[in-house]
């Protein structure tokens, strides 16, 4: 995918994202919050580039243009939506951006980088204490290999600082609170990002059985994804813990599980029919999973009609 | 080890069998825990009420025929009523959790046990967290009423132990005497349970009559009718001591009859099927692959796992024909209860089993490359909808739990036991049963 390439995409599904933003950006109580609606965007937008910017596969495999559209189109469809349990607060939208930041700086590597990567993860972790997941990700993977540094907690160290920072500093970065709604407000969002989910365990399973596992970039992302697998089973039986933060390393690994799905079911690995057959199923049970999702996308042109009218 | 079998134990080869056991009996009691805290804690406090309330009246003096459940057996109250003479402390609905509980963990261990028979140990463990996830979410879910102290609850073991039965006996005489008494238990519980006896009766004879064992088919049914006379005669002798029979007998076949109905046939409504959405993929999934074995166009036959020396294919068979009857049932209830669909779980589940066998056989056919991608795509598939449909179940346990107060329970108690029954009789009749 070429520079202009990557804009043009960008810039449509975070024009899609952003009308998917209205709708958690007003409240029958307090009507439309601009600021709001705007850091939800960038975030969606965040995580759009986040996405884009997967290179799981190298060489001959490379991901192709389409898997890559296509996987941002998903997201910018549901990632906006899956807001319910945090619907009034800004912290998690900032947290994403913070995370998606700190984790370019720290994979290309650099002292100047990685000090800034800390810095920046632990103003993700004061913004929402679950952004915690990317510093105890890059310690698990920093832990795994078996790295002698010192420097090898200092994110971790910013994320624990950061959280306490939130938590004493309650109206200044105002922590969201993901018990808004209850548990259920949080199962919500996550049935709705479950297609998501779903793509990146799958696109993380076919990393894994690859070489390219052993590149210290790609440790990183799998032990982040691990950690936050782990997180999302919190989520799952009660733990209130912020679902797209947890959720969001899962992502990255969307445009691999797209391409292989693009292959076995309509390019060159259609050769064998079970696996054809098994990838046209998944494609059906994925799509009957993205309907709650698909149900709200009307919430935002709806109420951009009403903003506007 | 062949390359499928290396790519389907990838994800466990650092873990023992016993530690996927344990973490399988695990999720399991979380989701039976979860599943009783929301069916005690449930916001509507209609049937635990009048199941709890009669089975206390009937072990306790001065009851009367009134004090009975009107439409079912009094099956259920005497086999949980006891808990009130025995435990101490002030009679609650809740003195009645440790045995409702036993029975559902029986049911358990049994349906894995079935499950094993048929499948493997380790597609027994995964399918028996099917059956308890699927099951607990239809008895918890409800909107027409609480889901604890249900019949359906205390159906689930006799109902499976006749099952295991059925497949484990080879003496028709003994099979038919042991499934008979354990189906006249369930009948003694809710009648509903004739379904799975018209499935016992209809697979046997058209197994024995392909066999041209016309005799053995007889003699099972017999005995089935032996084994069903046996375990009702010591309740009817009981109704009949105290003087209830006649009135017992006239109010359950007329309070049965009404509800039931001639269905128009509907749909399920989409949160009825989304707790048995992962066996029925597994069951697309077996159907699907067992079509494409290596060369063949079409199989008429169920791809199965080598050593299949006929039981599974009767087993098939029998297990479709208890799916029409339970489906019968079900399409037949005037009230659309979502805790009726606790009936189906098991012979869906149990079904399900075929699928995943089926699609673990045709993955061990497969090159490495290939069986890996069916692999991954099948597991995160199956994984996303066991954790779609055991969220509502959970997250209601948890926004449940703090609804509980145990004075008010036992002051409703005292109340309901010196209520008149009639009124409750009235209170019932008047609104929609």
């Amino acid at each position: 995918m070429t520079r202009a390439q990557l804009v043009v995409t960008v810039a449509v599904t975070g024009l899609l994202a952003a009308v998917g933003a209205l709708a958690s950006a007003y409240d029958v109580d307090r009507g439309f919050d601009q600021l709001l609606w705007v850091v939800r965007a960038c975030a969606a937008c965040a995580v759009i580039v986040f996405v884009l910017s997967n290179d799981s596969a190298a060489g001959r495999d490379k991901i192709a243009r389409r898997p890559r559209l296509a996987s941002a189109l998903l997201v910018a469809i549901l990632f906006p939506y899956g807001v319910e349990s945090v619907a009034q607060s800004i912290g998690s939208d900032l947290a994403i951006i913070a995370t998606v930041v700190s984790v370019a700086l720290m994979r290309r590597g650099g002292a100047v980088r990685f000090i800034a990567g800390g810095l920046v993860a632990g103003l993700a972790c004061a913004s929402e204490a679950s952004a915690i997941v990317w510093p105890l990700g890059y310690a698990y993977s920093v832990v795994s290999c078996g790295d002698t540094r010192r420097m090898r907690g200092v994110l971790l160290i910013c994320g624990a600082v950061g959280v306490a920072i939130g938590w004493g500093t309650r109206g200044v970065f105002a922590p969201s609170d993901p018990v808004f709604g209850g548990l259920a407000a949080v199962h919500r969002d996550l049935m709705i990002l479950m297609p998501l989910i779903l793509l990146g365990m799958v696109g993380l399973a076919k990393a894994r059985s690859e070489v390219l596992e052993t590149r210290a970039d790609y440790s990183m992302q799998i032990s982040w994804t691990a950690v936050a697998l782990a997180c999302l089973c919190l989520v799952v039986i009660g733990v209130p813990l912020d679902v797209r933060l947890c959720a969001l390393p899962l992502f990255w690994w969307i445009p691999t599980a797209v391409s292989e799905l693009g292959a076995i079911t309509i390019g060159s690995q259609r050769a064998d029919s079970s696996l054809r057959m098994v990838g046209f199923l998944s494609v059906a049970m994925t799509a009957c999973l993205m309907i709650p999702g698909v149900l709200r996308l009307l919430d935002g042109p709806l109420i951009a009609v009403y903003l506007l009218g | 080890m062949r390359m499928g079998d290396r790519l389907l134990s990838h994800s466990n080869q650092n873990r023992s069998p016993l530690a996927n056991a344990l973490l399988v009996l695990l999720l399991i009691m979380i989701v039976h825990g979860a599943g009783r805290v929301a069916a005690v804690c449930h916001p509507y406090k209609i049937d635990s009420f009048t199941y709890s309330v009669a089975a206390y009246k009937l072990w306790h003096t001065g009851a009367t025929a009134a004090d009975l459940v009107a439409d079912k057996p009094p099956g259920q109250a005497i086999l949980t009523g006891w808990c009130y003479r025995v435990f101490p402390g002030e009679p609650t609905r809740l003195t009645l959790v440790p045995i409702e509980s036993l029975f559902l963990l029986g049911a358990y261990a049994v349906f894995f046990l079935i499950a094993r028979r048929l499948y493997g140990s380790c597609n027994a463990g995964v399918l028996t967290l099917f059956f308890a996830l699927a099951h607990n979410i239809y008895n918890a879910l409800d909107f027409t009423t609480d889901g604890f102290d249900l019949n359906e609850n205390y159906l689930a073991l006799p109902m499976l132990g006749a099952v295991l039965a059925h497949l484990t006996i080879r003496s028709p005489i003994w099979r038919g005497l042991v499934v008979g008494v354990a189906i006249g238990v369930a009948l003694v519980i809710k009648q509903s349970a004739a379904g799975l006896l018209a499935a016992f009766i209809v697979s046997e004879l058209l197994a024995t009559l392909s066999r041209r064992r016309i005799g053995s088919g007889l003699v099972f049914c017999g005995m089935i009718v032996i084994g069903i006379v046996a375990s009702i005669v010591p309740v009817a002798l009981f109704l009949w001591s105290r003087g209830w029979l006649g009135a017992q007998f006239d109010t359950l076949f007329n309070q049965t009859a009404s509800h039931a109905m001639i269905p128009p046939w509907t749909l399920p409504r989409w949160y009825n099927i989304l707790p048995l959405m992962p066996a029925v993929w597994l069951v697309a999934l077996g159907v699907v692959l067992s079509k494409r074995s290596r060369g063949d166009s079409f199989q008429s036959k169920i791809t199965m796992p080598v050593e299949d020396d006929g039981s599974r294919r009767r087993a098939f068979i029998f297990l479709s024909f208890w799916l029409v009857t339970e489906l019968s049932i079900l399409a037949a209830m005037r009230k659309p209860a979502t805790h009726y669909y606790q009936q189906i779980v098991a012979p869906v589940v149990l079904l399900s089993g075929f699928g995943l066998a089926s699609f673990q056989y045709r993955v061990t056919q497969l090159d490495r490359a290939t069986g890996a991608a069916v692999g991954r795509w099948a597991c995160a598939t199956t994984i996303a909808l066991l954790v779609i449909a055991a969220m509502p179940l959970l997250s209601a346990a948890k926004s449940r739990i703090g609804t509980m107060d145990y004075n008010v329970e036992v002051r409703e108690f005292a109340d309901r036991i010196a209520a008149p029954t009639p009124q409750i009789c009235l209170e019932r009749q008047g609104g929609e049963l």
